[in-house]
């Protein structure tokens, strides 16, 4: 067997110890009626075989390397600097356990205090914890923490979040009792604060802020807070991490809670997921907060340490009266994280956001130049945009990809009115040559 | 930190030098933010050719940030050193023998990286047509069918990132099957007492409630079980084997009871690791799993995830599973979205897939065989340590036991004032990593050890003699267990300090 270390010989010694002769004697507790019926079959494959089928899997896969590639939707096509595979893949990280034992564990715990730090100046909150599954768990699970706050069954989603988040979403709270109010606009793709504002009332625990939204668009929610606050409706808001070193910061307009994907954040797209789910908040929420959270102390010698704290919250202590199930996190994801952050930098983090903000600028501009295109956006946007064509989408997107285009997402899937629609991401990556390829290869579609 | 032999363990004061160079490493500048200069960075990016471009539009509508988010400003070579260190405060399986009961903390082969690292897998974005995905696909579709040969269930959603997840989408299976079904009532789950904490705080997760039933000696009691029964029970979670490393004889009289009640029966295969090809799920009248695939399949714990934790069902409760699930007909491999009986998405996409990944490249290694002998090799180490400890302390798992079994150090408590955590502290000077203490709760004072079938015999020696050492000091030195650990990095920590006054961030104010 591979990764034994034990020799028949040893096996033989340890068995006669025992006094037993072959090893299925140790499973004589297990009833015949429980015995497999399908088990055997598998084959076993040589480090070679498995190395070479693997390609060979992988190999029908197409990637970002195969495409000019526009798409996003939550997960775009962002820089990794080469120091995080390197130091994610020691294995003193990535082969350790939860840090329980803070003696011997001190390097998770330092770079969870330090990515708690982070998270927490990205968002311009007090707290925030040491990582959630993905950034639709994160949303699900900052509306948990709002409804135990507020004792409130109620919460307002403006319907331009992602669509797969609405999926989660509903996973979640609906067995819990809690009802999820969408509100749409008359036009898809515009978003009305003020009739939103009207939305909001005391029944509410939360409204959910997308910021961007599933559509690019960035929107001040100061009024709206503001106004949520009056009404005793927390503010939670989802973000893109990589826009706040260029955007105003959630918690100066006003957030409660904000939760994100941080899988941009120098973790590869990996078909999305593992990700990165965050979450942060005001002071007065950090007993209801899920997952574990990292504090400093001392040690009996007086050095500064740090050890996972407030554990009363968690499902090994509490039990049923815990708030929230989660146990296993992403650490490994929240270390990648942390060093994209420190290699980046307060100055870099804001470049590459400037960067992305400006090509997509450029990007917006140039098509709507074009003949029989629009965009549809009426705010500000970050590095997404919708695009309207002069014809069917899919028809587009098709011919764009048999020059190794990626020119988008379409959103007929999502919005019945939307069939000539694309969501365009741009980030940091693109040259001018692959901005000015999209542009060019649009042009083939112009109204005549 | 490596092993250290069992002399010179006594007095702080040591020679030993990769002790003492650890000891000096914590003296240091302890976090990033530690070495930040104002103007230094180490990132270089493409220049800007968009001069042209402002801000004017976010400026004007109060979307541009004035004050710059505090992030350390470094340099390349600091990172990486400052991070290289940190490292060396760590310990990880490549450093160890990694006792954590019902953590299954096996070696992570290095091969299951390298598949992972592979670019088709690594930068297929979410969005691709299926067309341009069938590799990471057709890997999918075989790694459900390959769960499904091995515990015997007849479909898996590869959707949940961990156990925890998993737990909450097989009871909302459950609500789904009584739902369908007009059970109305039923709003109880029944959990053994020795059960891990996720179990109870997910059924409250679903809005349902959690009811304890009694275990004797790992084994549920069945007059307990029956006298909890009626109709308000949707179902029953259990973990077999146990957490005291104890397989539960009755299993299948357990899931006809509940079957009995029109109940689900869920298997929580977080000790899956002690039973492949010995033991079916499935066979033995299980509905419903979940794997941990970062215990039993290898994939590395990344010092608290991320994890995959797939879900199993029998046949009539496919249609409940999350959607999508990836199906194969002529054209190749797709996603089916599928029906309305679905209890809907738990992931913003489709899953951890780069941990799915690793997990069948470990499949594929060992085959059914390799499988059945990692099973064999657990129980064979734990019940070899077990026996070899037995005169030494109070072991309260029955033999045979599984892939662990539980001390309690009641008796040493009583006796010479040691706790478990003592004890835990202690093996750190003996250069392991402490097994898992004060589980399950029903045993007082337990040490709950595992051994995976990754050790070496003379690992397990090794531990065994510390273990054995320990014991003699209890008697004779109980002050070097209060003190423990004197050769770790750092001394035992304050913890009631780190909530009476908070620091959670590096600016907390």
């Amino acid at each position: 067997m591979y990764y034994s270390p034990i020799t028949e010989s040893q096996k033989s010694d340890l068995l006669a110890f025992l006094g037993k002769e072959k090893a299925s004697d140790l499973f004589e507790d297990i009833p015949k009626s429980n015995r497999p019926t399908s088990f055997d079959g598998l084959p076993s494959l040589s480090e070679i075989d498995i190395m070479k089928s693997s390609k060979s899997f992988a190999s029908k896969n197409k990637n970002s390397d195969d495409y000019v590639s526009f798409l996003g939707g939550g997960i775009g096509d962002h820089y990794i600097p080469s120091i995080i595979k390197h130091i994610a893949g020691r294995s003193e990280f990535y082969s350790s356990y939860t840090p329980y034992q803070p003696e011997i564990s001190q390097g998770n715990l330092r770079v969870i205090f330090e990515f708690q730090t982070m998270i927490s100046e990205l968002m311009g909150l007090d707290i925030a914890n040491a990582s959630l599954y993905d950034g639709a768990s994160a949303l699900a699970e900052a509306c948990v923490v709002a409804i135990n706050a507020k004792k409130k069954f109620k919460v307002l989603v403006p319907d331009r979040i992602p669509p797969n988040y609405k999926e989660v979403l509903k996973t979640y709270l609906e067995p819990k009792g809690v009802t999820i109010d969408y509100f749409n606009s008359e036009l898809f793709y515009h978003f009305n604060v003020s009739d939103f504002k009207k939305k909001i009332s005391e029944e509410y625990a939360a409204a959910v802020l997308p910021y961007p939204d599933f559509f690019g668009n960035v929107i001040n929610f100061s009024e709206i807070t503001e106004y949520a606050a009056s009404k005793n409706v927390a503010s939670i808001f989802l973000c893109n991490p990589t826009s706040l070193a260029l955007l105003t910061s959630p918690g100066e307009l006003g957030a409660d809670i904000a939760v994100a994907e941080g899988i941009n954040l120098g973790i590869a797209n990996f078909y999305g997921g593992p990700g990165l789910g965050l979450i942060a908040a005001k002071k007065e929420y950090l007993r209801l907060l899920p997952g574990r959270i990292v504090g400093e102390t001392v040690d009996k010698e007086g050095k500064t340490g740090y050890v996972l704290t407030f554990q009363t919250r968690e499902q090994h202590i509490r039990r049923e009266k815990s708030l929230s199930n989660i146990c296993t996190n992403q650490g490994l994801m929240a270390l990648c994280a942390t060093l994209f952050l420190s290699y980046m930098g307060p100055n870099g983090l804001r470049k590459a956001a400037e960067q992305c903000y400006k090509k997509s600028e450029y990007l917006k501009n140039e098509c709507s130049k074009l003949k029989g295109f629009e965009v549809l956006n009426r705010t500000p946007t970050y590095n997404e945009f919708l695009l309207s064509l002069p014809t069917d989408a899919e028809h587009i997107l098709s011919r764009l990809k048999k020059k190794n285009i990626l020119a988008g997402l379409s959103m007929a899937p999502y919005y019945k009115s939307a069939k000539n629609v694309i969501l365009i991401s741009v980030t940091e990556m693109k040259s001018q040559i692959e901005l000015n390829l999209l542009i060019d290869a649009l042009k083939e579609f112009e109204e005549k | 930190m490596t092993t250290q032999t069992t002399e010179n363990l006594k007095k702080p004061e040591t020679n030993d030098e990769t002790v003492s160079q650890t000891n000096e490493l914590s003296k240091e500048k302890n976090l990033i933010y530690d070495y930040s200069l104002q103007g230094k960075s180490a990132c270089r990016l493409p220049s800007d050719f968009l001069p042209q471009i402002n801000f004017n539009s976010l400026e004007k509508n109060g979307l541009l940030r004035t004050e710059k988010p505090r992030l350390p400003e470094v340099s390349e070579i600091e990172i990486v050193r400052h991070y290289t260190k940190l490292s060396k405060l760590n310990y990880g399986i490549d450093d160890g023998f990694y006792p954590l009961g019902s953590c299954t903390m096996k070696y992570n082969p290095k091969i299951n990286e390298d598949v992972a690292s592979i670019d088709g897998f690594k930068n297929a974005h979410p969005h691709q047509d299926e067309s341009d995905c069938q590799g990471t696909l057709a890997l999918l579709y075989d790694l459900e069918k390959s769960l499904c040969k091995i515990f015997g269930f007849s479909a898996f959603s590869l959707q949940p990132s961990a156990g925890a997840q998993g737990e909450y989408v097989g009871l909302l299976i459950m609500k789904a099957y009584h739902k369908n079904n007009k059970n109305l009532n039923k709003n109880v789950i029944l959990i053994p007492d020795s059960a891990h904490g996720t179990n109870p705080a997910s059924v409250t997760g679903v809005g349902w409630k959690a009811v304890n039933v009694k275990t004797i000696d790992g084994q549920m009691d069945l007059d307990d079980l029956k006298s909890k029964l009626n109709d308000d029970v949707a179902g029953l979670m259990i973990t077999n084997p146990n957490t005291l490393g104890v397989y539960d004889k009755n299993i299948a009289t357990i899931t006809k009871l509940i079957h009995d009640v029109d109940g689900l029966v869920y298997w929580d295969g977080a000790n899956a690791n002690a039973i492949m090809g010995y033991a079916s799920p499935a066979v033995s009248g299980f509905d419903i799993c979940h794997l941990n695939l970062h215990k039993t399949f290898s994939t590395p714990h990344g010092g608290g995830g991320p994890g995959a934790g797939p879900v199993g069902v029998v046949e009539s409760l496919i249609k409940y599973l999350p959607a999508p699930r990836v199906i194969r007909d002529k054209n190749g491999y797709r996603y089916d979205k599928g029906t309305k009986d679905s209890v809907g998405r738990v992931h913003g996409f489709f899953g951890n897939i780069g941990i799915l990944v690793r997990a069948y490249t470990y499949i594929r290694s060992l085959g059914s065989e390799g499988l059945k002998e990692v099973s064999e090799n657990t129980v064979l180490l734990a019940n070899y340590m077990k026996k070899k400890l037995e005169p030494h302390y109070d072991i309260v798992t029955p033999s045979p036991c599984k892939h662990e079994f539980i001390i309690s150090l009641k008796r040493e408590k009583k006796e010479y004032g040691i706790r478990a955590l003592d004890v835990a502290k202690r093996l750190m000077d003996y250069g392991f990593h402490p097994p898992t203490i004060y589980f399950p709760l029903i045993v007082p004072e337990a040490l709950m050890i595992e051994t995976p079938e990754s050790e070496p015999v003379a690992e397990i020696d090794k531990f065994i003699e510390a273990m054995i050492k320990i014991k003699e000091e209890i008697i004779s030195e109980p002050n070097l267990l209060h003190e423990a650990p004197i050769k770790a990095p750092y001394r035992r920590f304050d913890e009631a300090r780190a909530v009476k006054q908070p620091k959670l961030t590096y600016f907390w104010t």
